[in-house]
């Protein structure tokens, strides 16, 4: 492949990221007309907390200080490209939490100086929206995102992502995990993972939760307020409404029936408000099974169908901001040194996307 | 409740529709999100009536499916009666049946609002249409003052629709129209007839100004986005509403505050 | 047979697929207490709907509740033991059985005030009946020739002792309690009915159609 496409027309950005507790480093290259975003290295370290325990944002910025250079070396060494041949160094400027985004913002600056690069600062939801673009093929989807930190329902409209539906309070990723600290369930590898593989043994009741969706938006904190006191009265021995003891895994199946049903639902009515039958699920929360299984059975019933990638792509990472900061980087787009701040808040439609019709 | 769909069942229809031959076969008339909807009867050839079903959603854990649809279609069925009683122009309830997910509900003759005006403008040179031009006696503004009039009752009562466009009014035929069948008349008499409020599937029982005022806003939003054309005129949709409804005032006041901060709404047009 | 013609098959649209119905008004009948206690004693002779014809506004009133219940029947959802008793449950505002039995099928006779005093006289009524038949698969669907329609005929004649009516809207118009059914079914002070002043047929058509949604929101 390298012998047919000529090295110089060839791009390649290398990008960083660490908006909350994984800190990842990718390396992509477009090729010369664009077509095709080649991965050539992805490199993930992620902090683990303890059980019953989530990440704080100190704790998390040493551990991505303590590990660049040993990911970045990784990611280099992986991708086997000479440092002359990227053209940019690309970071996560947001949204995410201020000491995990400055320790990776100030590596990224680091990197640019040594090696005479220019920066490129991505809005971490862009960079889950093209990478899931590139990957699956989908054209022009509805984008479910969702993670710990985010849950909108996106469709693209005139140069920009524009947001349909949002959580009105805390994010399904973060309702997740803060109710596996509850039932003091494992961090590692994610705590969302081990509900699902918790719920699957679930499935003899449905326990109650509040349903809480308006119009294409949808709220989450009453849910996780009521899970939680089903736990409690789980732990002291109560029965459920009916009349038989319900366990950890009933409790993960009914939270996962219902907030999935919640996102489906709204993913649903921004489909039919826009018109497409793509759905494009982005964001860790969207490496769920059941979530792909029920968004699968929605968009089959309007003769569509769901997108969704693996771990790899679903899980922050480094090369989808190295692809979305490429992507920008190829319009003339840079952020200068004194600009390469970051921020905490940076909603999805503030991004001029230039590199779409 | 106009155009029917032209593709036969492409779903198989709701049980309560195949227990017989009823005198008018049942037609599908669209399907959307929330559900699909039928024109049929209800008892007898005479009282045709729309159904609305909400199939199963069977990528739902079927408890909640279940659940769910009682709530909200048993919501939309109260919010009716409760509109249709206080004299808001609604379509009448005929019957309903919570568990299998269907309501009938009276049949409106006409047309969406939103295709009278559209047809109307048709019509008219490819001018914006203003206040100040000499066009305030047109049948539309009058039509801008009865959707205003409708909607301060409807307010009145208790009731934010939630969902406000031109495609959720009808507007009923008049029986003069129906007499005229000629060219001249249907265009005489097109924007004439009631205005009747539909699809209160979003429907909340509220007396808060500030859900009133967005529910102005999204109607303005709609308006100007349907009829760019007419957008204008829909001052008098508000005017109208200051007449007919006593504590319009807040409301309006309310409704700047909700046009200013309208960054989120706006995107959702 | 006689005054067969007065028992009249109904024909409702989406509901009565493999059944026939039937119905017809008896007037003043004097055998009210005797067919209240046949009902109660669950006699399989007298598997009828009894409505009471005094809180009847009009056929589409009635038919409605017989939909009700004719979809509750073919969709396996009765509330109560059969679709003859659904008829007149389905007629009630609100889900409580009794209350809608004594409402709107036979009401019960008024107690005595003493003990030693005799039974108090019980007035004769309207009384609405209704009959729902299986359709017998051998006979044509199009034509009334169910013979057990014309069993059921003859054994309403020779029990319910009242004079067999054609069940029309200006029977019903003699017969309702207007007052009664303004309190059952909340049409006091209802804005829509007190701004028609004049036009008693739009006036009735309304409280028909507010009757009927209370009927359709008993469930709610």
């Amino acid at each position: 492949m390298a012998a047919t496409t000529p090295p110089a027309k060839r791009r390649i950005a290398l990008g960083c990221e660490g908006s909350a507790n994984k800190l990842g480093i990718g390396i992509i290259a477009h090729d010369d007309d664009g077509s095709e975003a080649i991965v050539l290295s992805n490199v993930r370290h992620t902090f683990v907390s303890p059980p019953g325990t989530g990440f704080l944002p100190k704790d998390t910025a040493q551990h991505h200080r303590a590990f660049f250079v040993r990911v970045a070396k990784q990611a280099l060494a992986d991708a086997g490209v000479p440092i002359v041949d990227i053209n940019c160094i690309c970071y996560t400027k947001g949204p995410g939490m201020g000491g995990p985004l400055t320790s990776v913002a100030i590596a990224a600056r680091t990197l640019s100086l040594l090696w005479g690069k220019e920066l490129v600062g991505v809005n971490h939801c862009v960079g889950h929206i093209e990478m899931g673009r590139a990957i699956t093929g989908a054209t022009n989807p509805v984008v479910l995102y969702v993670s710990g930190g985010n849950t909108q329902v996106i469709a693209y409209a005139e140069q920009r992502y524009r947001i349909f539906g949002e959580t009105l309070d805390i994010a399904v990723g973060n309702c997740l995990d803060r109710f596996a600290r509850t039932l003091e369930i494992s961090n590692d590898p994610a705590p969302g993972y081990n509900i699902e593989q918790l719920a699957k043994k679930g499935g003899r009741v449905l326990l109650e939760l509040p349903y809480a969706v308006k119009g294409m938006d949808c709220s989450f904190s009453g849910i996780l307020a009521r899970a939680d006191d089903l736990a409690a009265a789980m732990k002291a021995g109560e029965l459920g409404s009916d009349g038989e003891p319900f366990t950890p895994a009933d409790l993960c199946f009914s939270l996962q029936e219902t907030i999935f049903a919640m996102l489906v639902e709204i993913t649903e009515r921004a489909m039919a408000h826009v018109g497409s039958s793509q759905v494009l699920i982005v964001g860790g929360v969207g490496c769920n099974e059941r979530l792909q299984e029920m968004m699968g059975g929605m968009a089959a019933e309007r003769g569509g169908s769901v997108y969704a990638t693996d771990e790899r792509f679903c899980i922050d990472n480094g090369i989808m901001i190295a692809h979305a900061g490429l992507l920008a980087y190829e319009t003339g787009f840079r952020t200068p040194l004194e600009e390469s701040t970051c921020t905490q808040r940076f909603r999805t439609d503030e991004v001029f996307v230039k590199w779409r019709k | 409740m106009a155009a029917a769909a032209t593709e036969s069942h492409q779903f198989a229809p709701p049980k309560v529709l195949t227990y017989n031959p009823a005198t008018t076969p049942p037609l599908l008339i669209s399907q959307g999100a929330e559900g699909r909807l039928y024109k049929t009867t209800h008892l007898s050839a005479d009282r045709p009536c729309a159904l609305k079903y909400r199939p199963p959603k069977l990528w739902r854990h079927p408890i909640l499916d279940a659940r769910l649809t009682k709530t909200r279609m048993g919501g939309e069925a109260k919010v009716l009666e409760r509109c249709y009683r206080a004299g808001v122009p609604v379509p009448a309830l005929y019957a309903m049946d919570l568990a299998a997910g269907w309501m009938m509900i009276e049949w409106i003759h006409g047309m969406p609002v939103r295709q009278a005006i559209n047809e109307w403008l048709g019509e008219r040179p490819e001018t914006i249409l203003d206040p100040a031009d000499q066009v305030d006696e047109t049948p539309l503004v009058e039509l801008m003052k009865r959707i205003g009039t409708v909607l301060g009752s409807l307010h009145r009562t208790g009731v934010v629709h939630g969902d406000l466009t031109t495609s959720n009014m009808m507007l009923k035929e008049k029986e003069s129209k129906g007499n005229d069948k000629s060219e001249a008349g249907s265009k005489k008499y097109a924007l004439e007839g009631d205005v009747v409020l539909i699809d209160f599937g979003l429907a909340t029982q509220s007396l808060a100004d500030e859900d009133r005022a967005v529910d102005l806003y999204v109607l303005e939003r709609a308006f100007a986005s349907t009829h760019p054309r007419a957008e204008k005129l829909f001052t008098h949709v508000l005017e109208a509403y200051r007449v007919a409804f006593k504590k319009a005032p807040s409301v309006l006041a309310k409704l700047e505050d909700v046009r200013m901060r309208g960054r989120k709404r706006s995107m959702v047009g | 047979m006689e005054k067969r013609h007065l028992f009249e098959r109904l024909y409702i649209d989406n509901a009565t697929a493999g059944y026939e119905v039937h119905t017809a008004l008896f007037c003043g009948v004097t055998n009210r207490t005797e067919l209240r206690n046949h009902l109660l004693a669950l006699n399989t002779d007298y598997e009828y709907a009894f409505v009471n014809a005094e809180r009847i506004l009009s056929r589409a009133h009635l038919l409605s509740a017989i939909f009700t219940a004719m979809t509750s029947l073919v969709q396996d959802t009765l509330t109560t033991k059969n679709v003859h008793s659904e008829i007149v449950v389905s007629l009630n505002p609100n889900k409580n059985i009794t209350e809608a039995y004594n409402r709107f099928g036979i009401p019960p006779p008024p107690p005595a005030r003493k003990d030693n005093e005799p039974p108090k006289d019980v007035p004769p009524m309207d009384l609405i009946v209704v009959k729902v038949l299986k359709l017998d698969t051998s006979s044509s669907p199009e034509k009334d020739d169910n013979p057990a329609a014309n069993d059921t005929w003859a054994h309403l004649l020779a029990n319910v002792k009242g004079e067999p009516t054609r069940l029309t809207d200006e029977e019903l118009e003699r017969t309702v309690n207007l007052a009664k059914l303004r309190g059952y079914y909340g049409l006091n002070n209802v804005p829509l009915l007190d701004e028609i002043k004049e036009d008693a047929t739009l006036r009735k058509q309304e409280m028909e159609r507010l009757i009927i949604m209370k009927m359709a929101l008993r469930a709610v």
